[in-house]
């Protein structure tokens, strides 16, 4: 990058994503404004200075005193939220037991996660920093629906999402072992799986009993 | 009648290589994927969601968000926790 492509991005002719102009000058984005770090105002750079911008944000992160891993190609910053967030707990599942369960979350949770998608869309690029609060009911509502799915369908759960794991996680591949699964996640949580958009009068491909493409 | 196995031995010898291919490919593909088969066709959500930041290129896998592999430590691991370790809110990546 060019000494005066940059001089123009720092003064703010360039519009990213996520990112804007903060009072003093500095270019800034959203991620780092939200964490209540101080921000620095960048020298110009050569092009073999390029690397100088990540040792500032190394060092304003330091300054924190919280733990900072180095690390050649990414760095991992260990400073938590400030407490004016209030602290929700991440959900735990991997990508299998979170597609298996899916269907659930979204039978369970949809008036959350319909919320949390129009404040984002309302928020035209700070969703963010400005939907904080709706995510926080999506996370605890999907964790809510995963505890009580390891609560009462644990063995069918991970019948079929090791299935899954094995089948490069296509739903299709795996039917056998989400039959009894959706039958007890129903008789105890009373949740359905529902394909949204599944023309009228057609069986949802999930109830077919023997599909002509793509069965086991 | 007596079979002429002698000469029959190279054939047999050449059938056993096919078969000794086969499981080599799929022991090593066993050990590459921790004893599960291997992922194909990975669009980019599932390379947020799996893949490992292998140094800044992107070669075969995508770059960025790797929660699979922040949660568990292994690229294929999988758990079906309700809730991650505490770890996890704060062991994220950042390109550099």
């Amino acid at each position: 990058m060019k000494a005066k492509e940059w001089k123009a991005r720092r003064d703010g002719k360039c519009k990213g994503v996520g990112s804007h102009r903060s009072g003093n000058g500095s270019f800034v984005s959203d991620a780092l404004e939200a964490r209540d770090v101080k921000p620095v105002a960048p020298s110009p750079l050569k092009r073999h200075e390029r690397k100088s911008l990540s040792s500032s944000l190394i060092r304003q992160l330091s300054e924190t005193d919280e733990e900072v891993r180095f690390h050649h190609a990414v760095l991992i910053d260990t400073t938590p939220l400030p407490d004016s967030v209030p602290k929700v707990e991440e959900v735990g599942a991997t990508s299998a037991p979170l597609l298996s369960a899916s269907y659930f979350i979204g039978a369970r949770c949809k008036d959350y996660n319909e919320d949390y998608m129009l404040c984002k869309h309302e928020a035209k690029g700070r969703g963010p920093v400005d939907c904080l609060r709706e995510g926080r009911k999506v996370t605890r509502c999907a964790s809510s629906v995963l505890e009580d799915i390891n609560k009462y369908c644990l063995k069918e759960f991970r019948a079929h999402w090791e299935c899954l794991d094995q089948a490069n996680h296509k739903l299709f591949s795996c039917r056998a072992e989400e039959k009894p699964y959706n039958k007890c996640v129903f008789d105890n949580l009373k949740l359905e799986k529902v394909i949204p958009d599944t023309p009228k009068g057609e069986v949802p491909v999930h109830l077919k009993e023997s599909p002509i493409w793509r069965h086991k | 009648m007596a079979i002429p196995f002698e000469a029959l031995l190279p054939y047999a010898i050449m059938v056993g290589m096919f078969g000794v291919s086969g499981v080599g490919l799929v022991v090593v593909k066993r050990l590459k994927n921790e004893g599960k088969n291997p992922r194909y066709n990975l669009d980019v959500w599932d390379r947020s969601i799996i893949t490992p930041n292998i140094r800044t290129d992107v070669g075969l896998f995508g770059i960025v968000m790797d929660r699979d592999r922040r949660l568990t430590g292994l690229l294929r691991g999988q758990t079906d926790n309700p809730v991650a370790p505490p770890e996890f809110a704060v062991n994220s990546e950042w390109k550099v």
